[in-house]
């Protein structure tokens, strides 16, 4: 493996052995990083496909996939226009952008009985 | 004044002062030398030794084996010193497309991690040639602040160089911009110290060469 | 003009959902070169913050440096962090004009007295009491001193302003100087680049939106989250240079194998800027991916730092006549000093007075 894939995979490696250990994992930033030709392939290639992909609908799609080695997500996050705005490899149990945000819960629930009450409202109605 | 102001500086008016000082000097010291002149030998030369002269230019070059022998140090430090500094001046790529630019002449260079190396070698060499001038009583005896001046004026290219190149202790473009003018600094000292051998040694060796082989001396 | 909605409460307002939000936070973060585990905070900060009020002013420039910034589609990033702060003046691209646009930001400036943030692109003529350029008959000179004194803090959009620029080139006929050559008590933040990268000034809006403060600067006062590393450094094709594999021209078979472009005059290795990896167009590349030696645009005198063609280790100045001249005079002094010493020797020949033995034993008598 030539170039900068290497150097990558053993931060992933160590940040692995940190998410064991702690629980806590970390994330390298792809756009930024002075990859050379064939280094992106290389990295696709050492870390492979795995069991979970999900796609998210928000300022764009953003496409996040666990990889064959669990703990390793593939981030990539596109505008509208489809053009990458963000690529970054995670190393966590769960994606932080895949769990619901704790406000958005709580509106959650508000919506919900508002819709209920609307509904209710309905069936008194007839 | 900004680290790319002082580099333009040392790429275009320093050089211009350095190279105006450095040729004019050493065209003086030249005339000067040769306008001592020598007195003449009246003796008849012996026969055979027409080309003495030219021929100890270049076998001085070479190690007496009796002297080799006897300060080893000195001999192994200063030939890898020369040799080195010598490689680094001329094969390191950004050296050969400043000759390319000024001259027109051009060849291939060596990789940067060998030169790199070489460099490295030649510092190491260049502090232990101060430490053993320091260190042998007869050496020190003998040195000058010249001796010094001239050690601390070849020293500050290779350092800075070196440096440089690894973009170590200051922002690169102040240590190039540092390294170019300890060049030129180099080169407006170098007619007016021992540094003056660069050129000085062809005419000595010829001279001594020459005198010895008038007198029938094996060379 | 500004309001006291904060950033948060507004992206909701235009349909951004939180996940997008924290997408959009993510994306900054890589922008700002900051670690992935700073997110949330930065997420929480930028939810509260209010957004600044800034004022623009494009001065002796090209309208490159804002071509740079609005070229850019939205919904990018740029376009949400324009949307973020509140541009109360731009000339060119507020819809007011005249007497209403300056009206516009004299209201912004004393509304915001102390806050705002200004922006400049392109430089400050001085000469001649800085009549080179003008906006509403008021000179830029007169112009930039009134709007700094109410500003939190100056950023200096492209070269121009960062450090004069092109209008700085010798023989600089207007008297061009950089934003920071007359603002002297104000800090001031140089994004230079002939133009800047746009997510570099949308970076920097953004570091400034995030933490109240200006990001950690370089001795030339640029972010150090962009200008913090050389092109060559970064650069793909660093490891030909390493080996010595260097294009000689632009088609030969080294440039189209990718080799390294110092020879051809590169000045990647004294120019500090994120276009190695940042790149230009949506990331689509940049010069050098391009097949085109850096020119070095965002340092100080890059129009006068000798040919875009010639290697850096080259002189910018043609040394030939210096040459011929210091030979001519080094053979004229060399000439006087030689016959200079053929009087000295000649004089001493004539001086010179046969002793015979006789003579030295009658000097030691008498000296006795």
């Amino acid at each position: 493996m030539s170039g900068n894939a290497a150097p990558l995979l053993h931060e992933i490696a160590a940040l692995l052995d940190r998410l064991a250990l702690t629980g806590e994992g970390g994330s390298v930033q792809l756009n930024g990083l002075p990859l050379q030709p064939g280094d992106y392939e290389a990295l696709q290639e050492a870390l492979g496909e795995g069991e979970v992909s999900a796609e998210i609908q928000a300022l764009g799609p953003s496409l996040i996939r666990e990889t064959a080695l669990h703990g390793v997500w593939w981030a990539t996050h596109r505008n509208a226009l489809q053009e990458v705005v963000a690529e970054s490899i995670e190393v966590t149990r769960c994606p932080a952008l895949l769990q619901t945000p704790a406000e958005d819960v709580a509106e959650a629930a508000r919506i919900l009985r508002e819709r209920l009450s609307v509904a209710t409202k309905g069936e008194h109605d007839v | 004044m900004n680290d790319m102001a002082l580099l333009l500086w040392a790429r275009g008016p320093g050089l211009q002062i350095a190279l105006v000082v450095f040729i004019a000097g050493m065209l003086l010291k030249l005339f000067e030398i040769f306008s001592l002149g020598r007195k003449k030998d009246l003796s008849t030369p012996r026969p055979g030794k027409a080309w003495s002269g030219l021929k100890t230019i270049f076998s001085r070059s070479l190690p007496d084996k009796t002297l080799l022998k006897r300060s080893f140090p000195t001999y192994l430090m200063g030939y890898t010193f020369h040799i080195g500094f010598f490689i680094a001046l001329l094969f390191l790529a950004p050296h050969i497309e400043l000759f390319r630019n000024t001259t027109g002449l051009g060849w291939p260079a060596l990789p940067g991690a060998l030169v790199d190396g070489i460099s490295l070698l030649t510092i190491v060499a260049l502090l232990l040639m101060l430490g053993y001038r320091l260190y042998h009583p007869v050496k020190r005896f003998l040195s000058t602040f010249d001796d010094y001046a001239s050690w601390a004026l070849t020293m500050a290219p290779l350092l800075s160089g070196y440096l440089a190149f690894h973009h170590l202790l200051l922002p690169y473009t102040q240590m190039l911009a540092l390294h170019i003018l300890s060049v030129e600094l180099l080169l407006v000292c170098m007619p007016f110290t021992k540094l003056f051998h660069t050129v000085s040694l062809f005419i000595s060796r010829w001279y001594n060469g020459d005198a010895l082989g008038h007198k029938g001396a094996r060379l | 003009m500004s309001d006291e909605q904060s950033l948060g409460a507004l992206l909701r307002e235009q349909g951004i959902s939180r996940r997008g939000f924290l997408k959009f936070c993510g994306a900054m973060a890589s922008l700002m070169a900051l670690p992935g585990s700073m997110v949330p905070a930065i997420a929480a900060a930028l939810d509260k913050a209010l957004r600044p009020s800034v004022i623009w002013l494009s001065f002796q420039e090209c309208t490159g440096c804002t071509e740079s910034l609005t070229r850019s589609h939205s919904p990018t990033l740029e376009g949400l962090i324009l949307n973020a702060i509140s541009l109360d003046y731009h000339h060119t691209l507020q819809a007011a004009s005249g007497e209403a646009a300056e009206a516009a930001r004299e209201a912004a400036m004393k509304q915001f007295f102390g806050k705002y943030l200004l922006i400049v692109d392109g430089s400050i003529p001085t000469k001649d009491g800085g009549v080179y350029s003008t906006i509403a008959g008021v000179s830029n000179l007169d112009m930039l001193h009134e709007a700094a004194k109410g500003a939190a803090a100056i950023v200096a959009v492209g070269t121009c302003a960062a450090f004069g620029g092109l209008p700085h080139a010798n023989p600089n006929p207007t008297g061009a100087v950089a934003v920071s050559d007359i603002i002297r008590d104000k800090p001031i933040i140089n994004v230079s680049g002939c133009p800047p990268i746009p997510v570099v000034i949308t970076g920097v809006l953004a570091h400034y939106l995030t933490f109240g403060t200006l990001p950690e600067l370089d001795d030339l006062g640029r972010p150090k989250a962009f200008y913090g590393e050389s092109i060559h450094d970064r650069c793909y094709r660093r490891p030909f240079y390493d080996q010595g594999k260097f294009a000689k021209t632009f088609d030969d078979e080294g440039a189209r194998n990718g080799w390294c472009l110092f020879e051809l005059g590169c000045k990647g290795p004294t120019t500090f800027n994120a276009c190695a990896t940042t790149k230009w167009n949506q990331g689509t590349s940049f010069p050098i991916e391009s097949g085109h030696g850096c020119l070095g645009c965002s340092e100080p005198n890059f129009w006068d730092a000798g040919s875009f063609y010639h290697a850096l280790s080259t002189p910018i100045t043609p040394v030939g006549r210096a040459a011929a001249v210091a030979a001519a005079a080094g053979i004229v002094g060399g000439a006087a000093i030689a016959m200079h010493n053929r009087h000295v020797k000649a004089a001493a020949r004539s001086g010179h007075q046969t002793v015979t033995v006789n003579d030295l034993e009658q000097a030691s008598g008498e000296t006795k």
